[in-house]
């Protein structure tokens, strides 16, 4: 007993111990290259810091962010669990979107309850985000299609469906801009913190997060996802339905996708946009890696990112360093991460 | 209207078109080739491309030489393939994951580097496009030459590497020593193969023609755009699956996209009621109905394995 839980607190403590060396470095690494760009890293910093913890709004911009990355990683952490690599999160998310504003604009405000309006248009987001991502999975189930590949490409279809349908037939006919028109109150989000912009959306996607705990966990299709993941084959011999178990995570995973479209075009935005997502499905990708497919990992690591992307947003208010770096940092730690467990577990082996 | 389509005027322009969008697909995918050949999955292609697009286009302002800027996107590329190399092969880091982070990586870290040196100015620094090289006499044939022999530098290179690699893969026994890595490379091992030195070569390589792809995508027009790859990166990778990993069916994976890529610009003038988003989904759909009609048994056995002499341990 003492000795596995020992070795559960060394094992943990070394994955803390890189983690907080791979963020470190990464935040050193892109500051030298701030400094690099003729930019100061310490105003930079500052402006980051401040902006995504620091103050009220702030934080609640954080978590704004993080809300689409919590609702996609989870999705992903199932997705990944099983080793079915849905790098089409994006695309499922813009499905999502898509789809609830069609609902949105046929629903309009016949419906005057929130409650029941919202919750009709996060059913079709995620149906919507589900479908999206069932396509790729009947195409590997079925015909053995690299997921990878299909994933993505489809990722670009989706986006470009939406600039369609705003340049075209959702455009908001009095607008210069290709969007939608603008929903009505009763199809808004509600606000939970006054003062900022954090809207239901992020307590929706708490509330996922035991769900996906359970399903995981718990549950005898949890139990078949793990197995996947760990043995095909394996799998296989012990009578698990590889391709019903795998469009079963590609609905959940898509779902969980298409509600953070919903969440994002109902609680930030209020009309289909082009461009509302700041990438969140791929950054999805990272957070469900970083969290290790864990619930509680991915809600940290989402919260985290959240304020990676905050910050990165207010660098480039305030000592205009370019947003990308968001991205790069984020990418800098996962890589760093990845090569530093692979160095530890090496070592050990010599 | 629709008759317009079918004058030769028109059907040349469109494959002279094809032969250069097919370029940076086939320079990738020739690379990508090698690399899974030999049992390993280069998957930040799409952020080499990027690097060494941004790189030949940094490189070239700078400097106001095209050559400059195009060796400087093959180091880079080299660099990278050196780092996916290192990651995948000695430190046997998952190749999906740590792919899919170079490419995020890498994107955000090009976007970022671009709009710090670049982004400020107002008018875009640009650079001298790649100059068509007629070939002296074959550019003469009627109707071929103009649309296969007045390309630029790169395309020759692209397509006179086909059947270079596919001798060197299929005729060699360089190439027979790749394939056997890629197949079973503990037998490879014990044939006295090195394993390890093999991939290392075939995924640098995968870097430099990453690299080279994507410095075709700037040097080509002379600029660079965020997001310039535009997926292309992917779309190489799943070239060489439907291609079966064969060079000479890659160069027809990657004219089938460069047809279709041209054409679905070309179509927007005739077809304007079609709104041009749609059209341009067109590559994206098609390269996941190739993929699945293509019926490929799967490719080099040890494709994405990391290999441990002596076996795996867990």
């Amino acid at each position: 007993m003492m000795t596995t839980i020992k070795a559960f607190v060394k094992s943990s403590r070394t994955t803390i111990g890189i983690y907080a060396l791979s963020i470190l470095a990464s935040f050193l690494i892109i500051g030298v290259v701030i400094f690099l760009l003729g930019k100061n890293p310490w105003i930079a910093y500052y402006f980051f810091v401040r902006e995504a913890a620091l103050t009220q709004f702030g934080l609640g911009e954080t978590l704004v962010r993080a809300t689409p990355l919590l609702f996609c990683g989870l999705g992903l952490a199932i997705a990944f669990t099983a080793k079915y690599w849905n790098v089409g999160a994006e695309g499922q998310m813009y499905f999502g979107a898509i789809s609830s504003t069609w609902f949105a604009l046929l629903l309009w405000d016949k419906v005057q309850n929130p409650v029941i309006s919202l919750t009709l248009i996060l059913a079709v987001g995620f149906a919507g985000g589900a479908l999206w991502s069932l396509l790729p999975a009947l195409l590997k189930a079925r015909l053995g299609v690299n997921e990878i590949i299909s994933t993505l490409m489809l990722n670009f279809v989706a986006i470009l469906f939406l600039q369609y349908l705003v340049w075209g037939p959702w455009k908001d006919p009095q607008a210069q801009q290709n969007w939608s028109l603008s929903f009505p109150q009763v199809l808004h989000l509600p606000i939970i913190v006054p003062g900022t912009r954090l809207h239901v959306g992020f307590l929706l996607a708490l509330a996922c997060l035991p769900l996906v705990m359970l399903l995981l966990k718990k549950s005898v299709l949890g139990y078949e996802i793990t197995a996947l993941g760990a043995s095909a084959e394996a799998a296989r011999y012990g009578g698990i339905d590889i391709s019903s178990t795998t469009l079963k995570i590609a609905t959940l995973s898509g779902g969980l996708a298409g509600l953070a479209g919903v969440s994002e075009i109902f609680g930030v935005q209020f009309r289909l946009i082009d461009g509302f997502s700041l990438g969140f499905g791929y950054t999805a990708i990272m957070v469900a890696w970083l969290g290790k497919n864990e619930a509680l990992g991915v809600l940290l690591i989402s919260i985290f990112f959240g304020a990676i992307l905050n910050g990165g947003d207010a660098m480039q208010r305030g000592a205009g360093v370019p947003m990308a770096v968001s991205s790069a940092l984020m990418g800098l730690i996962l890589a760093l991460v990845l090569i530093t467990e692979m160095l530890v577990r090496w070592r050990r082996r010599k | 209207m629709a008759d317009e389509l079918f004058t030769a005027a028109f059907v040349t322009t469109l494959v002279t078109a094809a032969i250069r969008t097919a370029t940076p697909l086939l320079l990738t995918a020739e690379g990508e080739l090698f690399g899974e050949r030999s049992g390993v999955l280069n998957m930040s292609l799409e952020g080499i491309m990027g690097a060494g697009a941004f790189t030949a286009y940094a490189a070239s302002v700078y400097t106001g030489s095209n050559l400059i800027g195009f060796f400087c996107a093959v180091l880079v590329g080299a660099f990278l393939g050196l780092l996916v190399a290192f990651t995948t092969i000695t430190l046997r880091v998952n190749q999906i994951v740590i792919g899919l982070a170079l490419v995020l990586l890498l994107t955000g870290l090009v976007g970022f580097l671009f709009r710090g040196t670049f982004g400020a100015s107002l008018v875009p620094k640009t650079t001298e496009p790649l100059q068509k090289v007629a070939i002296p006499v074959l550019a003469d044939i009627p109707v071929l030459g103009p649309v296969l022999f007045q390309q630029n530098i790169l395309v020759y290179l692209a397509f006179s590497l086909v059947p270079i690699l596919s001798l060197l893969l299929f005729r060699t026994t360089y190439g027979l020593k790749v394939r056997a890595v890629g197949e079973k490379p503990d037998a490879a091992d014990t044939l006295g193969i090195n394993v390890y030195l093999t991939r290392y070569v075939c995924v640098v390589f995968s870097g430099v023609m990453a690299g080279m792809g994507g410095a075709y995508l700037s040097l080509e027009v002379g600029f660079f755009r965020e997001y310039m790859v535009a997926g292309r990166g992917w779309i190489a990778i799943a070239i060489c699956i439907f291609g079966s990993w064969s060079p000479t069916r890659a160069m027809a994976g990657a004219l089938l996209f460069g047809l279709l890529d041209a054409f679905q610009i070309r179509i927007a003038q005739f077809f304007y009621s079609i709104p041009y988003m749609l059209l341009q989904t067109l590559p994206y759909i098609v390269t996941v109905i190739a993929l699945a009609v293509s019926r490929t048994t799967g490719g080099p056995s040890a494709l994405g394995e990391p290999y441990v002499r002596g076996g795996e341990e867990t």
